[in-house]
């Protein structure tokens, strides 16, 4: 009995896709049986709802058939990749976990019979009630790849070495058209004058897959999946270009000054810092910026966020990241040495780097003590307490 | 089971006779370059020939129980002993060979060793969905085998027109071809089938299927018609390119067609349609689903010319109506499966018509025709056809239905499966009156369908779990 419904349901499912295929959202609804005789999606301004008694049905199914096919038995070997491709999206829409379904999707797309585009939209499509599920975003990674890799065939077919300044990137075409561009996209003209597509569009897909970023962060506290994605994205798809990790820099300020306590989201920060710190040289050559800078700039405002929220481990923890950084980097040659917190300008006596080591950090112990540890009680103490204690162990 | 395994059967034998002497307690296979044993190799022969279904049967009858095995079947006997081999390998079990279930195994290779060891036996043939086989395999499957009548290439991919070169010239006695799904097949392929290019063509071909091979046109179609005057059946579905042309020259130019399958053939016209009504008076199915610009003018031909009318599937031709219907119905009384599927100016009056003419209908699909009412289902259910014969009743997405159309249909006792989804009219209580009426049968609808079992030790309520925890 339940395999007949099953068989609807898909159907009804394929129909509400085709009617509307700018979907953007899609919910169960809380109905455990069915009281009317009446298809259980609903569909109304690109919103999808799904009948929760339907669910179980239509995921038995198609994980049956999907596997039936996969396994090449008799009477499933032959169905149509268009089926298989619903089939996993039936599939993965409430179930994104399972990777089986996800390569399924990855053998359509090496065969042909489903497009990247529409894949990426698809796994957004998940992502919207699903923001925390890694697998899709490991999937994205493998899309992406794939348009990276044709993106450098065609590239290269077309003979067309844009003109471009010479970037740090490890032969990702890409990056050759953003130098001097922002957050817009902005297609390159190569040197013959023809348009060179396929950057810009690969980068049009990057900006949409930062947006997207963002909107699962927002959606799910701490989302480690997310931000590493975008981590990714940073590396590979816009091939560190400083400008960008710069821009983003900007950008996520105000959101962790939002979300203090996700541990995710700084953590984006100190990559970034990190990376930028690296390329100092560079950096300061191309966007006259002071990685050191920086880091005051940031160790600055964590401390201004740990007064004003007391209380949350993570911005401890960001703090000790930028204190470690900030005693690694050439600070300890440079002549500022402005602790911001309490606005002392501290000089240093010697030159000799352990003892100006140990002189910042028992600074930093001073600092710490004075501001925090007096003025505050319960847990803004104890995380006070911890830091100090590890202050001592460096 | 590959084919190439049965080269192996010496090896794989020695060990079987080695487990078997172990069993009788004698010494190990000399072969196997142990210590010589205390017997040789006449003694191996002499046990093989005592072996009691060996002494029993004569070679004529164990021909005849191979007779019967599969494919795989008969590889497994060719392992058994050398005997055996050749028995189990005998052209006369090769008459019918499927390799469906090896497909993308099946290579080149496979076929050319197969067309050599069953030569002129080799009969019908299915390689439906092995992809690698290609135009050089089959040149020398035709070549080897000039008795074949009945072969299958569906979905074998990369073959070209260059394999129905290779039919025209070979397999004289060619009746039944299947080529659908192969994208590579033109209308060159059909030339060479017919008598009308060099070489000999298969002038007994009666069935051809040439479904979803997009590169047919009327061309081919035309000579086919002129070069196979036996065709009977053609299935040409999804070939869009086809046109009124084609078809009316197939109806005219074969003696006898009796199926047809057109769907997706968007081009056609009722003009095609009245052409067969004129010339084919033998027509038992006709399909011509998704023909959107049929009109009643086509049924009313059909009505007329093509009495002998058994299938009839009209999905998705909205221009159709009652008129056409009534036409139709006058004189095609051996109707047994129509497929009216979104047929929407269909009304209760077409059922009326179908009621009282088709005594024979056993499947009838209504899926969104809205207009239907619970009085069309009531003429239905009371005609000559629902007592005995009425099968499937397909109503889905038919917004006026109510309980009332399933008591109306208490009284069809051959009735298998009805399908009810979104008739939202429709309660629980309903279906459960039918059923009760007639407990074979499938009711398809959106409600759980789940029959408790029935309670062992006095009627303990028990819970069907899945329907409240997901």
């Amino acid at each position: 009995m339940a395999d007949a419904r099953g068989a609807r349901l898909l159907a009804d499912l394929d129909n509400a896709f085709k009617r509307d295929p700018d979907i953007d959202e899609y919910d169960m609804l809380p109905v455990l049986e069915p009281k009317h005789n009446k298809s259980p999606f609903i569909l109304q301004d690109h919103k999808l709802g799904v009948e929760a008694w339907a669910v179980k049905i239509l995921v038995k199914y198609a994980s049956q058939r999907l596997k039936g096919w996969r396994s090449r038995q008799a009477g499933e070997q032959f169905t149509d990749p268009l089926e298989v491709s619903h089939l996993s999206r039936a599939m993965l829409l409430f179930n994104p976990e399972v990777y089986t379904a996800w390569n399924i999707r990855k053998e359509l797309v090496e065969s042909g019979y489903l497009s990247v585009t529409e894949d990426l939209s698809f796994g957004a499509l998940i992502l919207s009630r699903h923001p925390n599920s890694s697998e899709t975003f490991v999937h994205r990674r493998w899309l992406f790849r794939q348009l990276l890799d044709t993106c450098l065939s065609s590239n290269s077919a077309n003979n067309s070495p844009c003109t471009a300044t010479p970037a740090v990137n490890n032969g990702h075409l890409v990056s050759m058209g953003i130098n001097g561009v922002h957050a817009s996209v902005a297609p390159s003209l190569c040197d013959n004058g023809t348009l060179a597509l396929e950057p810009s569009r690969l980068l049009s897909h990057a900006h949409r897959e930062l947006r997207l970023c963002s909107q699962t962060a927002e959606k799910y506290p701490c989302n480690y999946h997310s931000w590493s994605h975008r981590v990714w994205l940073m590396q590979q798809c816009f091939s560190s270009s400083l400008e960008v990790l710069v821009s983003e820099l900007k950008a996520t300020e105000s959101w962790v000054c939002q979300h203090i306590s996700d541990h995710s989201g700084f953590h984006y920060r100190q990559f970034l810092l990190t990376e930028l710190h690296q390329r100092r040289a560079k950096l300061a050559m191309t966007c006259l910026l002071n990685s050191t800078e920086l880091l005051m700039f940031e160790m600055s405002l964590v401390c201004d966020l740990l007064h004003s929220f007391p209380g949350h481990e993570t911005l401890w923890y960001h703090r000790r990241f930028l204190f470690q950084a900030l005693l690694k980097s050439d600070w300890l040659g440079s002549k500022l040495q402005k602790h911001s917190s309490n606005g002392h300008v501290e000089h240093a006596q010697t030159k000799d780097p352990d003892a100006l080591k140990s002189f910042y950090v028992s600074q930093e112990i001073e600092n710490v003590t004075k501001k925090e540890l007096c003025n505050s009680d319960g847990y803004q103490q104890v995380l006070a307490q911890k830091y100090v204690h590890w202050l001592q162990t460096l | 089971m590959n084919n190439h395994n049965h080269n192996n059967h010496y090896s794989s034998n020695s060990k079987n006779r080695t487990e078997e002497k172990g069993k009788r307690k004698r010494h190990s296979n000399s072969r196997n370059g142990a210590s010589p044993s205390s017997f040789d190799w006449t003694t191996i022969y002499t046990y093989e020939d005592d072996a009691l279904i060996n002494k029993k049967l004569p070679k004529e009858l164990l021909l005849r129980i191979f007779s019967f095995l599969d494919v795989v079947s008969l590889c497994r006997c060719a392992q058994v002993s050398k005997y055996w081999n050749i028995l189990a390998l005998d052209g006369s079990n090769w008459q019918r060979v499927d390799l469906f279930d090896f497909q993308t195994d099946i290579e080149g290779p496979v076929v050319e060793y197969m067309s050599q060891r069953c030569g002129g036996f080799l009969k019908a043939l299915s390689l439906k969905g092995c992809q690698c086989i290609t135009d050089r395999a089959l040149q020398i499957f035709a070549q080897q085998c000039r008795n074949i009548e009945c072969l299958c290439l569906s979905k074998c991919n990369e073959i070209s027109d260059l394999t129905c070169d290779s039919l025209g010239k070979y397999s004289s006695k060619l009746r039944k071809l299947d080529l659908s799904s192969c994208p590579k097949i033109t209308d060159l392929s059909l030339k060479f089938l017919s008598n009308t290019a060099e070489g000999h063509g298969c002038p007994h071909l009666s069935y051809l299927d040439v479904s979803w091979c997009k590169n047919i046109t009327d061309e081919g179609v035309i000579a086919l018609a002129e070069g196979c005057p036996k065709m009977n059946t053609f299935f040409c579905r999804g070939c869009t390119q086809i046109s009124n042309e084609g078809i009316e020259k197939l109806a005219t130019a074969v003696e006898h067609l009796m199926k047809l399958n057109i769907q997706h053939c968007v081009n056609i016209t009722d003009e095609a349609i009245e052409t067969i009504g004129q010339r084919c008076p033998h027509l038992s199915l006709l399909c011509a689903s998704m023909c959107t610009r049929l009109t009643d003018a086509s049924l009313v031909a059909l009505g007329h010319g093509c009495p002998e009318l058994k299938t009839l599937e009209v999905s998705g031709c909205a221009a159709l109506t009652d008129s056409g219907f009534q036409a139709l119905t006058r004189n095609c009384h051996d109707l047994e499966k129509m497929d009216l599927e979104d047929c929407i100016q269909i009304t209760d009056a077409t059922l009326g018509h179908i009621a009282a003419n088709c005594h024979n209908l056993n499947a009838l699909s209504l899926s969104h025709c809205e207009l239907i009412t619970d009085e069309g289902i009531r003429q239905i259910g009371s005609s000559l056809c629902a007592a005995e014969h009425l099968q499937i009743l397909e109503l889905d997405n038919c917004p006026l239905i109510t309980d009332a159309a399933l008591e109306h249909l208490m009284a069809c006792q051959s009735l298998q499966r009805i399908e009810i989804y979104d008739c939202q009219l429709i309660t629980r209580a309903g279906i459960r009156k039918l059923k009760s009426q007639l407990p074979d049968i499938l009711v398809h609808a959106y409600f759980a369908t789940v029959t408790p079992p029935p309670s062992v030790g006095g009627g303990r309520q028990r819970f069907c779990k899945c329907c409240i925890i997901l």
